[in-house]
C-alpha cells in the first residue's frame, strides 16, 4: 500500500506539466505579445502616421506659397498682394478630426506673420517666446529651418481655439526661402493619444474576446487533458490490475506446474517401484517354478519308494518272508520320516520372513552368540574353536539373523574335515560395503557347486554321509534377500569355506 | 556275447538305498542271472570304472557290461560321470542306461549327447519297475551284441 503515494504525487506533477502548463503559457505569451509588443508598435505607428500626415499637408500648403511666389515673379501679382492672398488662403485652411487643426507662418527673425487663432501674436517678436517649460520654441523652428530646411519639434501650445489651455503639441516646420517664411502646422498629443486610446479600446475588446476564447479553449484542453489523464490512469490501473491478475494466474500456473512436476516425479517413482516389484515378482515366479519343480520331485521320491516297498511288502507278506517284511517296513518308514522332514523344512522355508522383516538396531555379535548357544552341544562335541571379528550393530531382524548364523555355523559343524574345527565369524569391508561371514576349515565346496547350494533341496552329499534336506542354505539365502543383501560362498575344497553375506546398505535418516 | 559261465556284470550308480534295494530285488525275483555291483555316487562310479583307489583290483571289480546311472547324486552327479567317461575310449563302449527320476528335457538331451545308450525315468510302481528291468535284461543280455570283455581278450 505504501508504494501508492509517491506515484500519485508524480501523477499530479505530470498533470500540471502536461495538461495545465501548455495552455497557460500560450495565454501568457499572448498577453505579453499584445501589451509588450503590439500596443507599443501600434502607438508608434499612429505617431508615425500623424507625422507623415503633417509633413504631407505642409508640403501641399508650401506648394501654395510657391504658387503665389511664382505669380509674383511673373508679374501677375505684386509681392505684397501675393503674400496677402497667400496668407488669407492659408489662414482658412483646416484639417484634423474636428477640422480645427491649422497652419501658422512666422519669419526667420522670428516674428509671427500669421496665426489663425492667436491673432494677438501677429507681427510680434517671438525671440523670447517660451512655452510653460521655458522652451523658446520659435527660435528652435528658425534653427531647424536654417539647418535642415524642415523638421519636427515638440513643445507646449494653446489648444486650437481654446485659448489658455496649453497642451503638448507635435509640429512640422518648413522654410519658404524666397519670402524668408517658416510654414508650420502640428497635431496635439492629446488628439493622437485619444486616437490611440480609441484604437486600444477596440483592441482591448478584441483581445478580451480572444482571451476569453483562448481561456475557454485552454479550459477545454485542460479538461480534456485531465479527462484523458483520468482515463489514462484508469486504463493504467486496469492494466496494473490485469497485470496483477496475470501475475497471480501465472503464479498459480507455476504452482500447478510444480505440482505437476512433483506428481510426475511421484508417478515416475511409483512406476519405478512397480517395475522393481514386477522384476521381483518375475524373479520370485521363476524361483517359485524351480522350487515347485524341485520340491515336488523331492517329495515324490519318498512317495515312490513307499509305494514300491508297499508292493514288495504285500508280496513278502504272502510269501511269509518275515526277514524281508522287516526290511520293506524299514524302507517305508524311512521314506515316511524323510517326507516328514522335507515337509517340515519346506514349512520352515516358507515361514522365513513371512511375518515381515523387522528393521531394528541389532547386534550381529548377540545374534551369533545366541546361535552358538543353541548349537552349544554340537560345538562342544566337535571341540570347535570359535573366533570373532568385531561384529557391528546393524538394522535388521534379530530372529532371522540369529537363524542365519545358526544355519551357517551348523553347516560349518556338519561339513568339518579331519583337522580340529576352527570357525571365525568375520566382518570386513569389500568395495566400500560391510561384508559379514562365517569361515571354517572344513571340507569346502567345489566352485561349480558354489551357486546351487543355495537352491532348496540341492544336496551335494548322500543322505548316508551327511544328514539334512538341503534347505538350510536356502533359508540363509532367503533371510539375506529379505534384508536386501546377497549371500555367496568362497571356498577351496579340502581347505574350508567362507560363507559371506551383505545386508542392505545403511540409509542415513531411515 | 559273453561266455555262459560268467554272469553279466551290472554296475548300479545310485545314492538312494531304497532304489538300490529295489533294483536288487527286482533282478533277484525276476530270475536275472547277473553280478550286481553298487556304487553310491559319481566319484565312486568313476573310481570303479577306472580302477582307482579301493577299486584297483580289476579281477575283484570287473568292468561292467551294463551301467545303470542315476543323474542326481552327491559329490559328482551322473551328468559329470557321462562327461568324464566320454574321455576314455574303453568306457565309451560300456552300455550305459540312465535311470533317473528327472524327466527334464535338458537332462535327456545332455545324456544322449554324452553317449548314453538309453534314458529311462524311474517308474512309480513296482510292476512297471519290474517291466523295465525285464526288458532291459532281455534287450541288453539277449538281443544286442555287447563289446567283448577286456579281460577276455
Amino acid at each position: 500500500m505504501k508504494s501508492f503515494f509517491p506515484p500519485k504525487k508524480s501523477i499530479l506533477d505530470r498533470v500540471f506539466l502536461q495538461v495545465i502548463l501548455p495552455p497557460s503559457i500560450s495565454i501568457g505569451l499572448f498577453i505579453f505579445i499584445i501589451f509588450q509588443l503590439l500596443f507599443p508598435a501600434m502607438e508608434e505607428m499612429v505617431y508615425e502616421r500623424e507625422r507623415d500626415m503633417i509633413q504631407n499637408l505642409t508640403a501641399s500648403v508650401w506648394s501654395l506659397l510657391d504658387n503665389y511666389h511664382d505669380r509674383a515673379l511673373s508679374g501677375e501679382l505684386d509681392l505684397e498682394e501675393a503674400q496677402r492672398r497667400a496668407l488669407s488662403r492659408i489662414r482658412e485652411i483646416r484639417y484634423g478630426p474636428d477640422m480645427k487643426d491649422y497652419f501658422w507662418i512666422n519669419d526667420l527673425y522670428p516674428r509671427m506673420v500669421m496665426h489663425p487663432y492667436r491673432t494677438d501674436l501677429d507681427g510680434q517678436d517671438l525671440s523670447d517666446y517660451t512655452d510653460p517649460k521655458g522652451n523658446r520654441l520659435f527660435v528652435t523652428f528658425v534653427e531647424i529651418a536654417k539647418t535642415q530646411g524642415e523638421g519636427f519639434a515638440e513643445y507646449l501650445w494653446d489648444k486650437q481655439d481654446e485659448t489658455g489651455r496649453i497642451v503638448p503639441k507635435l509640429s512640422f516646420v518648413k522654410v519658404f526661402r524666397p519670402w524668408g517664411w517658416i510654414l508650420g502646422t502640428g497635431v496635439y498629443m492629446e488628439d493622437v493619444e485619444k486616437d490611440i486610446a480609441r484604437t486600444k479600446r477596440r483592441l482591448y475588446g478584441a483581445v478580451l474576446g480572444v482571451f476569453a476564447l483562448l481561456s475557454a479553449l485552454a479550459g477545454w484542453m485542460i479538461r480534456q487533458g485531465l479527462t484523458m489523464r483520468k482515463q489514462e490512469r484508469l486504463a493504467q490501473e486496469k492494466i496494473e490490475r490485469n497485470n496483477r491478475e496475470l501475475e497471480e494466474s501465472n503464479e498459480r500456473l507455476h504452482q500447478t506446474q510444480s505440482e505437476l512436476r512433483i506428481r510426475a516425479a511421484e508417478l515416475a517413482e511409483r512406476n519405478a517401484q512397480i517395475e522393481r516389484v514386477n522384476a521381483e515378482l518375475v524373479q520370485k515366479n521363476a524361483e517359485l517354478n524351480d522350487f515347485t519343480f524341485i520340491a515336488s520331485h523331492d517329495l515324490q521320491e519318498p512317495l515312490r519308494k513307499m509305494i514300491a516297498f508297499s508292493d514288495l511288502l504285500r508280496r513278502d507278506l504272502k510269501a511269509g518272508q518275515s526277514e524281508r517284511i522287516e526290511e520293506d517296513l524299514g524302507f517305508i518308514m524311512g521314506a515316511a520320516a524323510r517326507m516328514r522332514v522335507l515337509v517340515q523344512d519346506l514349512l520352515a522355508l516358507s515361514r522365513t520372513g513371512r511375518d515381515g522383516v523387522k528393521r531394528e538396531p541389532t547386534s550381529l555379535r548377540d545374534c551369533a552368540e545366541r546361535a552358538l548357544a543353541v548349537l552349544s552341544e554340537r560345538v562342544e562335541a566337535a571341540a570347535a574353536r570359535i573366533e570373532f571379528d568385531a561384529l557391528p550393530v546393524v538394522r535388521g531382524d534379530r530372529t532371522l539373523l540369529e537363524q542365519l548364523y545358526q544355519n551357517l555355523i551348523g553347516n560349518a559343524l556338519k561339513f568339518r574335515g579331519t583337522e580340529p574345527l576352527q570357525i571365525r565369524l568375520t566382518a570386513e569391508f569389500a568395495n566400500g560395503r560391510p561384508v559379514y561371514g562365517v569361515r571354517d576349515n572344513g571340507i569346502g565346496i567345489k566352485p561349480e557347486y558354489a551357486r546351487q547350494i543355495f537352491v532348496p533341496f540341492k544336496r551335494l552329499h548322500g543322505q548316508t554321509e551327511y544328514e539334512g534336506t538341503g534347505i538350510g542354505l536356502a533359508i540363509c539365502a532367503k533371510i539375506v534377500q529379505h534384508h536386501g543383501g546377497t549371500i555367496w560362498v568362497e571356498s577351496e575344497p579340502g581347505r574350508g569355506s567362507h560363507f559371506k553375506f551383505t545386508l542392505a546398505e545403511e540409509e542415513p535418516g531411515k | 556275447m559273453t561266455g555262459n559261465d560268467a554272469p553279466m556284470v551290472i554296475l548300479l550308480a545310485e545314492d538312494d538305498p531304497g532304489d538300490q534295494q529295489l533294483v536288487k530285488r527286482v533282478l533277484d525275483e525276476g530270475g536275472v542271472r547277473c553280478d550286481l555291483r553298487i556304487v553310491h555316487d559319481g566319484e565312486e562310479a568313476l573310481d570303479y570304472l577306472l580302477h582307482r583307489g579301493r577299486y584297483g583290483d580289476s579281477t575283484r571289480y570287473p568292468m561292467p557290461d551294463l551301467l545303470l546311472l542315476d543323474l542326481n547324486m552327491p559329490r559328482l552327479d551322473g551328468r559329470e560321470v557321462l562327461r568324464q567317461m566320454a574321455a576314455y575310449p574303453s568306457l565309451r563302449r560300456i552300455a550305459t542306461v540312465v535311470l533317473t527320476t528327472s524327466s527334464q528335457e535338458q537332462d535327456i538331451l545332455y545324456s544322449y549327447d554324452l553317449g548314453a545308450n538309453s534314458y529311462i525315468a524311474k517308474p512309480a510302481s513296482l510292476e512297471r519297475f519290474e517291466d523295465v528291468i525285464r526288458v532291459l535284461e532281455k534287450y541288453w543280455f539277449h538281443i544286442v551284441l555287447l563289446p567283448p570283455r577286456e579281460n577276455d581278450r
